[in-house]
């Protein structure tokens, strides 16, 4: 899991996030803040897609981001 | 007890909101220029308030969204989450009346029918200072008045007061309101 690492989460990383069924690759684009559950880390994502127009934005928690597999 | 996100307008945008106050009050004196830099101030000062007010809408849907996946046991309640914070409005639009009630309708409630359904008039009011608001941070912020037929002298200190404190109740209202709703679907004050 990501959030293991003590690597401080900036603007422009990429991650994995699972919604649903989908796994998707996603850019973090803004930190907002402890407002998730019990002051959990929140942040802004575009989620990678070729085809995607606009592109998809959604927030998620820290510890929603997985690392990337190369 | 209030969401974080009123907390957070309460604390952390009221202190950034009254540095402009004091900003005003130092620029003192009857010296030529005063008149213009505090016109200066007050733009400036609208422009914060409605940026600020647009940050805690932006808050308190995600501590919304948030509460509804905690307590939803649906194994597809990411979708749930998808679907509520998918390319918000208020992401990157103003903070209108119509990208409010669009963004937090998606919790499945007529929002400003709901907001206004305690003091009605009051709320009406506040709702239309709401757009006056952004009809100026849009005139402030394109230095574009005349196609708002807005004239920039008329921004006074007192009027940004007035629509700063209709947000500030606008934001009790809406905490209370979603804080009403969300029991209703997870059997409990979420905050």
């Amino acid at each position: 899991m990501a959030t293991r690492s003590r690597k401080k989460i900036s603007i422009g990383d990429l991650f994995r996030v699972q919604l649903g069924p989908t796994s998707w690759r996603a850019r973090i684009v803004e930190d907002r803040g402890n407002l998730g559950r019990h002051g959990m880390r929140m942040y802004r994502v575009e989620l990678l897609d070729d085809v995607a127009d606009p592109p998809l934005f959604v927030e998620v928690g820290k510890d929603e981001l997985k690392p990337l597999r190369n | 007890m209030p969401s974080q996100s009123l907390t957070l307008w309460q604390t952390q945008a009221a202190a950034s909101l009254d540095q402009l106050e004091s900003a005003h009050r130092a620029v003192g004196g009857n010296l030529p220029g005063r008149r213009y830099a505090t016109l200066q101030i007050n733009h400036a000062y609208l422009v914060l308030v409605s940026s600020h007010f647009q940050r805690f809408c932006r808050d308190l849907h995600t501590e919304a969204t948030e509460q509804l996946w905690i307590h939803n046991p649906s194994p597809r309640h990411d979708m749930l989450k998808i679907n509520l914070s998918l390319n918000r409005q208020l992401d990157t639009r103003n903070p209108s009346p119509s990208a409010i009630g669009a963004d937090f309708g998606r919790f499945n409630l007529a929002f400003w029918d709901v907001v206004k359904q305690r003091s009605p008039a009051l709320n009406q009011r506040r709702q239309a200072a709401l757009e006056t608001l952004n009809k100026w941070r849009n005139a402030i912020a394109h230095q574009d008045f005349a196609s708002h037929q807005l004239n920039p002298y008329a921004l006074t200190l007192h009027r940004v007061r007035r629509l700063r404190s209709a947000c500030d109740a606008l934001a009790r209202r809406f905490d209370a309101v979603l804080a009403t709703h969300l029991a209703t679907m997870i059997g409990m004050i979420p905050w």
